[in-house]
């Protein structure tokens, strides 16, 4: 029940956005995808949302082509958590979650939703006005409102998918690792995650496959120790990168260090 | 630190079931009130006397009741309950509470509608005007409406977000646009077609009669019935088209259903009532701060507090000047246009603004 992209390529307005592009995401890992800014990070998770449909080459879920899956065949395997979120009325945190406890029939949606709230470190904020909350709280509502979509992981029809862009982008370090651990522990469920990520850090320390994006084309795959190599790195955002390695871990970076090889 | 721990308490709110008894109660309240009122003799103890078996009406006063007062009185709840609706409605498609048939143009393209049907009906070939009847001018309001709001969508809609500036700006220019061509009908009507004009371009319940509320029905009973089955597509799309579609949603159907019934329930209660205001974009702010945002409750409760002001309003109309009667657009206005400048000052620094 893989993720695949197959010689996916994407325009949009006439430009070419994902060129090409050929991989495979597994369930019981996390993917993440790198590279710089309007590299097509966004785009591709999009695609693999189904929100985008490719111009040529194809995209699969368990061997089924997505662009014949509908809204509601789609939700059923995958959630998507957007960049920002924002709530038109005064829901409260409570309704907010419930919209994605309602989308499968959960036999204890109370149980779940006050779970799902201490999960992402927003225990006893049930009853608040999601408008009230500050900027990382809103992203963390929003997240346990995905994670009750494709809860439980694996389903009797196969494993779910938890597709995130940019989880993190609002949170402090203490939230973020909470985030990320969140994916991995999904993924150890035997979901897949497949995820937007700016920080390389992050990168290196969760991801079980790393897609590195550059103007639209994969420069490399694979785990993170063979993908984020200096040439390939500097290569990708176009500035002398050079990684380090900490003791019995993977690679990570120094802003301070960049531009110094 | 006081004002911090007031945003951050929970809203206090009615339960939904109390909520709608509430609601179903004060209708039959204000509905009887509404029967015993009006400038010929018939006051509410009279009513209840017969009522009661004590007096029977005399036969003036049955018809009275039969073809005056209960007339005017159905009229006025579902006229009342559809443009209710049709605000909770298109507030929920376009992600805003401002967004009222009245203010974004659909009531002025409905009523172009009507207009066109009023006065170049006549002209209709095959005797389709005839053939009609009654239902001639809810239909065409109707589909004033649905051009309307098709227009509306597509101008302020882009890249699955609806901008609000632009939608309110579009409706300006769509309500100049159809009152342009009005005002050119206006030119061409002849006597008795400019009295039924003005008096029913301020809105007015007076011509109520069970043939025009037979005509406008089929179109206000269903956008009423059916528009709570779209209230949890409503709730995701609060998010956003993309993440309801996330949600498995099928958004581009549920727009274009809420479009229809929108369309529908503003045609056929612009036909029957004119022009009135405001209660689209009252009744359902009234409500989400008494019950919450959530649509499946939203959208039957608009139809009962709908029906109900609109009444009081029309008795308010009857009474204030009797026994001459304000048109009941001016009734609305002047509690509606208040109302929505307070939005506007609560709502600064929530967003989707």
């Amino acid at each position: 029940m893989t993720i695949e992209a197959h010689n996916l390529t994407l325009a949009r307005d006439g430009r070419t956005i994902l060129a090409g592009l050929d991989f495979t995401a597994a369930p019981g890992q996390i993917t993440v995808l790198i590279g710089p800014n309007g590299s097509g990070k966004t785009t591709l998770l999009s695609a693999l949302a189904g929100d985008l449909r490719p111009q040529s080459g194809r995209i699969t879920l368990g061997g089924t082509d997505i662009a014949g899956l509908s809204a509601p065949a789609l939700a059923a395997r995958r959630a998507v958590l957007a960049q920002e979120t924002q709530v038109a009325f005064p829901f409260t945190v409570a309704e907010v979650l419930r919209l994605g406890i309602e989308t499968r029939s959960h036999p204890s949606g109370a149980a779940l939703m006050s779970r799902l709230l201490a999960e992402v470190d927003l225990h006893g904020m049930a009853d608040r006005p999601y408008h009230a909350l500050s900027g990382g709280e809103r992203q963390r509502v929003q997240l346990a409102r995905v994670l009750a979509q494709v809860h439980p992981a694996v389903t009797p029809q196969g494993p779910l998918w938890l597709m995130l862009d940019e989880p993190v982008s609002s949170l402090d370090i203490g939230h973020q690792l909470l985030v990320m651990d969140r994916a991995r522990r999904f993924a150890a469920a035997g979901g897949g995650v497949i995820a937007v990520l700016h920080d390389l850090n992050l990168t290196a320390m969760v991801a079980d496959q790393v897609l590195l994006l550059a103007d639209g084309a994969l420069l490399a795959k694979g785990r993170p120790a063979g993908v984020m190599t200096d040439a390939r790195m500097s290569q990708a955002y176009r500035w002398p990168i050079r990684m380090n390695r900490a003791p019995d871990s993977g690679p990570f970076l120094l802003p301070q260090m960049a531009g110094a090889a | 630190m006081t004002a911090s721990t007031l945003s951050f308490a929970p809203p206090r709110r009615l339960p939904p079931r109390r909520a709608t008894w509430l609601l179903l109660a004060l209708l039959v309240a204000v509905s009887a009130l509404s029967l015993g009122t009006g400038a010929a003799g018939l006051p509410p103890t009279r009513l209840l006397a017969a009522l009661a078996g004590h007096a029977p009406l005399t036969a003036t006063e049955w018809l009275l009741l039969s073809e005056i007062r209960l007339p005017r009185l159905v009229t006025g709840l579902a006229t009342g309950a559809a443009l209710a609706v049709a605000g909770a409605l298109m507030q929920g498609l376009f992600r805003n509470p401002l967004a009222d048939p009245g203010i974004i143009g659909v009531s002025a393209g409905a009523g172009l509608g009507a207009v066109l049907a009023i006065v170049l009906g006549g002209l209709l070939p095959f005797g389709l005007a005839a053939t009609a009847g009654p239902h001639l001018v809810p239909v065409a309001a109707f589909l004033g409406g649905l051009a309307t709001t098709l227009l509306l969508a597509r101008v302020a809609a882009s890249g699955g977000r609806t901008s609000v500036a632009t939608l309110l700006l579009a409706g300006i220019a769509l309500a100049a646009l159809a009152g342009a061509a009005t005002g050119v009908l206006t030119f061409l009507a002849d006597d008795r077609q400019l009295r039924d004009l003005t008096f029913w371009s301020m809105g007015s319940l007076a011509g109520a009669g069970w043939a025009r509320i037979a005509a406008a029905l089929p179109l206000i009973l269903p956008a009423i019935l059916l528009s709570p089955l779209l209230g949890r597509a409503l709730n995701a799309l609060t998010l956003g088209e993309a993440q309801a579609t996330h949600m498995g949603i099928p958004v581009e159907r549920v727009k274009r259903l809420a479009i229809l019934a929108t369309a529908a329930a503003v045609g056929a209660a612009t036909a029957i009532g004119g022009g009135i205001g405001f209660v689209g974009v009252v009744v359902p702010h009234l409500l989400r701060l008494a019950t919450g945002p959530d649509h499946r409750r939203l959208l039957p409760h608009a139809a009962l507090l709908g029906g109900t002001l609109l009444v009081a309003a029309d008795m308010a109309a009857r009474t204030v000047a009797a026994p001459a009667e304000l048109p009941i657009g001016i009734v609305t206005a002047t509690i509606g246009a208040p109302v929505f400048l307070w939005i506007l000052l609560r709502r600064r620094g929530l967003e989707g603004l």
